[in-house]
């Protein structure tokens, strides 16, 4: 489990987000059921996110306002999202996690870098020729 | 129209379509134990932030990190969170954590990004069927 726990902390650390992998990791390697395993998982996150964030901040300073915001909203979802997890069967609560999570990977997989980052990456192409 | 009536009419706009996402990433947080995090940075991006900007990325994780404080309140009577968890889980998710973050800066993102995908994908399919 500590190795598995690393290498998808790893992955969450470089912004490309751990995705519920460790989740997965926990269900289909070490058996737990599903509502445990998600419990460890939100346990996972909060050192994983902790530590990548020491580093990140220094060069991506916080916007506090937006992030006051997006709290106070997000934890009222949180509050009915896990009240409602605790009421679900596992097996329907397992479905749902494989269909985000295939739908996640989907979005992540044919995103398009940013239209900045593009130009940037034909400009440094451009001055490096 | 001048450019500061403008921002305010963009910020009516946007507003309202942050606090719905912020809720929808909260719902999902909370239902899933994970996740919330591609919709805040999507949403962030839309709503007036840069998209792909690394502010958002830093944003979306600090606001996800919250929620799984909040939703690990809920979850605490299912999963053991002890000394034992903080062991097994919790060192060796700080230090992929930190490694991954001194990573970022030298690997190519893009390419790690697509590898990732798959890899989810591949996940949400055999838990699918398990």
């Amino acid at each position: 489990m500590p190795v598995a726990s690393f290498l998808v902390a790893l992955l969450a650390g470089m912004g490309v987000g751990s995705g519920g992998l460790f989740v997965v990791c926990l269900t289909l390697v070490f058996g737990m059921n599903q509502l445990a395993a998600q419990g460890l998982n939100l346990y996972f996150y909060i050192f994983a996110a902790a530590a990548a964030l020491s580093l990140h901040v220094r060069t991506a300073p916080l916007k506090w306002k937006r992030l006051f915001f997006v709290c106070a909203f997000g934890t009222v979802g949180c509050v009915l999202g896990a009240e409602t997890a605790q009421t679900m069967e596992f097996s329907l609560l397992r479905r749902i996690f494989a269909i985000v999570l295939i739908a996640s990977g989907g979005v992540a997989f044919f995103k398009k870098e940013p239209p900045g980052v593009e130009s940037a990456k034909k400009i440094k192409k451009t001055l490096y020729k | 129209m001048n450019a500061r009536e403008n921002t305010k009419t963009a910020l009516r706009t946007l507003t309202p379509l942050l606090a719905l996402g912020a809720l929808a990433a909260g719902f999902l947080n909370g239902l899933l134990g994970a996740g919330g995090g591609v919709i805040l940075y999507f949403i962030l991006g839309a709503a007036g932030g840069s998209r792909g900007s690394k502010e958002n990325l830093v944003l979306s994780s600090t606001a996800v990190m919250f929620f799984c404080f909040v939703s690990l309140f809920f979850y605490k009577g299912n999963a053991a969170l002890g000394v034992d968890a903080i062991l097994r889980v919790g060192v060796p998710a700080a230090l992929g954590g930190l490694f991954g973050a001194y990573l970022l800066r030298r690997l190519p993102a893009a390419a790690v990004q697509k590898l990732f995908s798959a890899v989810v994908i591949l996940g949400g399919v055999l838990m699918l069927f398990r």
